[in-house]
C-alpha cells in the first residue's frame, strides 16, 4: 500500500490510495467561487461504486469536521472520488484517499483523519478485511481517528459484538491508524524535500 | 512524412536533482503543534487553539522574526496589497469586471479603477458603463496591481498606471504562486529581446520587448502587428525555460530565468520539454545559482 499524491495536474489536489482489494483516486477542486445556486459549500461525488449515497454522506460529515471553515469563507470545495477497484473496506479507503487529497490541495485542515475497517471473524480481529472476510464476519466496524491525541472522530458499526470485543477492536485500530499517520508524514517529507 | 512520437508517463521520473537544501527546515502536517509560545504572530497555514499554534496545511515552517507561517507546495494565490497580477476577464458586470487570478475568489476590477482612454479624470457616466465592453471583454488578459482586499478575501485590482492594462501578443505560463519571488519590480526586459511579467499569482506573461516610448492610449490598445519568426523563437524558448524551472520547483526571478535561458541555448526549442533536457537545464541552473551565492 503506497499512496501517490498529486498525480492529476489539472486539479488542485489529488491522491490515490489502495488497501488490499480496494483502491480509489480522489481529486479535489477548491477553494473556489461560491455560486448562489449551490446548496452546500462542500460537495462530494462518488463514481463507480455500488453504494455511493451511504459513503458520500459519511465522507461529507468527516470532511466537514476536518476542514477549518473560518479560513476558507464563502468558498466551495469539490471532492470527486473515483473507485478503481471495489473490494472490502471501501469506506475507509475513501476517507484516507480524501484526507491525502485535501493535504495535497493545501486546504486548511484542523487535523488529519485516518480510517481503519476492523472485522470480527470468528473471534479474530482482521484489519482492512476483504469482501469475503466482511461477509463471514460477525461485526464490521469503520473507525476514524485524528492525529491529535488519537481521538475517535466517527465510527460506523454493523453486526453484533460484546463490549470487550469493541474495546479490543478500538485498540487494534489505534495501532493501525498510527502506522497510517507515519506513512502520511513520510510521504509529505519526501515530497517537500524532493526537487 | 514521418513524425517522431514520445510518450512519457508522469509516474516515471528517474531524474533527481541535486541541490543544497537549507538545513533545519521543519516539515509539518495538519494537526501538528508548531509552538506553545504565545509570543508569535500567526501567518498563513496556521491556526490557534487552546494557546497552542497548530499547522493547518502540510508544508515547511517559515519563521520570519515573530511571524510563523506554513508554506505548502502548491496553493491558490493569497493576494497582498501592492502585488502585480496577471488575470483574465471572465465577465463584464455593472460598473466592474470580474477577473480570474487563480485565487480562492474571483478578483474585481472596478470601472473607477481603470484609466479612461485619453487620460481624462472625471466621474464615470452612463455612457462609460455602456462602453465597458469596448475596453475589456471576456477572455482578455490584463496586468494589474492589487489595490485592496474585500472583507471576504477577494481582491480589488486597479490599472491606474501606464504599465498596466490589456496585454497584447505573447504567451501565458501558469505556475504555482509560491514559486514567484517577491521583488521590487515584476516587469523585466530580458537582454535576449523579450519582456516578461512575473505575476504574483503565478501567471507569467512572456511578450516581445515593450518600447517605453510607445505608450499612448493608456493601456487599452493592443499591438497586433506581425511578430518575426526569430522573435517568436525567443518567446517560445523563454516560455519553455519558465516551464522547466517551475517543474523543478526553482524560484522564479529574473536571474534564474536568464541563467536557464543561457543554459538552454545549446538545445533546440522544441526539445526543451523532453524530461532529460529539462533535467539537464534545471541541474545546470541550480549549479550556477549555487556557485554565484557561495
Amino acid at each position: 500500500m503506497d499512496p501517490t499524491l498529486g498525480m492529476l495536474k489539472r486539479s488542485d489536489g489529488s491522491a490515490e490510495f489502495g488497501m488490499k482489494e480496494s483502491s480509489v483516486i480522489v481529486s479535489i477542486y477548491g477553494p473556489g467561487e461560491f455560486t448562489s445556486n449551490q446548496e452546500q459549500p462542500i460537495e462530494v461525488c462518488l463514481y463507480g461504486c455500488s453504494s455511493p449515497a451511504a459513503i458520500s454522506r459519511f465522507l461529507l460529515q468527516i470532511i466537514d469536521q476536518v476542514i477549518l471553515h473560518n479560513q476558507v469563507p464563502r468558498s466551495t470545495i469539490r471532492i470527486s472520488v473515483q473507485t478503481i477497484q471495489e473490494g472490502g473496506s471501501l469506506l475507509s479507503t475513501c476517507i484516507n484517499g480524501a484526507t491525502l487529497a485535501l493535504m495535497d490541495a493545501a486546504i486548511p485542515l484542523r487535523y488529519l483523519a485516518a480510517a481503519v475497517t476492523v472485522a470480527l471473524v470468528k473471534e479474530e480481529i482482521v484489519i482492512f478485511p476483504t469482501k469475503a472476510q466482511e461477509e463471514e464476519a460477525s461485526a464490521v466496524m469503520t473507525l476514524v481517528f485524528n492525529n491529535i491525541r488519537m481521538e475517535l472522530l466517527a465510527c460506523e458499526c454493523n453486526g453484533l459484538w460484546q463490549p470487550a470485543e469493541f474495546h479490543r477492536c478500538l485498540d487494534t485500530a489505534k495501532t493501525a491508524v498510527s502506522d497510517l499517520f507515519n506513512i502520511y508524514r513520510e510521504k509529505m517529507n519526501k515530497k517537500l524535500s524532493l526537487s | 512524412m514521418a513524425a517522431s512520437v514520445r510518450v512519457h508517463l508522469s509516474r516515471d521520473n528517474p531524474y533527481k536533482l541535486e541541490r543544497i537544501s537549507p538545513a533545519g527546515t521543519q516539515v509539518v502536517v495538519p494537526g501538528d503543534v508548531i509552538t506553545s509560545d504565545t509570543g508569535f504572530m500567526r501567518g498563513h497555514g496556521t491556526y490557534y487553539e487552546n494557546d497552542k499554534l497548530y499547522a493547518s496545511v502540510a508544508g515547511s515552517v517559515e519563521k520570519i522574526n515573530k511571524l510563523i507561517c506554513v508554506t505548502p507546495l502548491k496553493t491558490r494565490y493569497n493576494g497582498e496589497v501592492g502585488d502585480v497580477v496577471v488575470g483574465r476577464i471572465t465577465s463584464v458586470e455593472q460598473k466592474r469586471w470580474r477577473v480570474e487570478t487563480h485565487s480562492r475568489l474571483d478578483s474585481i476590477l472596478l470601472l473607477s479603477s481603470v484609466n479612461l482612454p485619453g487620460g481624462e479624470l472625471r466621474r464615470r457616466s452612463e455612457e462609460d458603463e455602456r462602453m465597458m465592453r469596448h475596453y475589456l471583454q471576456e477572455g482578455d488578459l490584463i496586468s494589474a496591481e492589487v489595490q485592496s482586499t474585500f472583507s471576504d478575501g477577494s481582491l480589488s485590482l486597479h490599472t491606474r498606471s501606464l504599465k498596466y492594462g490589456k496585454l497584447g501578443q505573447g504567451t501565458l505560463v501558469q505556475v504555482s504562486p509560491s514559486l514567484i519571488k517577491r521583488s521590487k519590480t515584476h516587469f523585466h526586459n530580458m537582454p535576449c529581446g523579450a519582456s516578461i511579467i512575473l505575476g504574483n499569482n503565478g501567471y507569467v506573461w512572456v511578450c516581445p520587448s515593450i518600447n517605453e516610448e510607445d505608450e499612448s492610449a493608456g493601456g487599452f490598445a493592443q499591438n497586433l502587428e506581425k511578430i518575426a519568426p526569430s522573435d517568436r523563437e525567443v518567446l517560445a524558448r523563454l516560455a519553455n525555460c519558465v516551464k522547466i524551472l517551475a517543474a523543478s520547483r526553482i524560484m522564479l526571478f529574473d536571474t534564474t530565468i536568464l541563467v536557464a535561458y543561457e543554459e538552454s541555448l545549446k538545445h533546440e526549442v522544441k526539445e526543451l520539454l523532453r524530461p532529460d533536457v529539462m533535467h539537464d537545464v534545471a541541474q545546470l541552473t541550480i549549479q550556477r545559482m549555487e556557485a554565484e551565492h557561495s
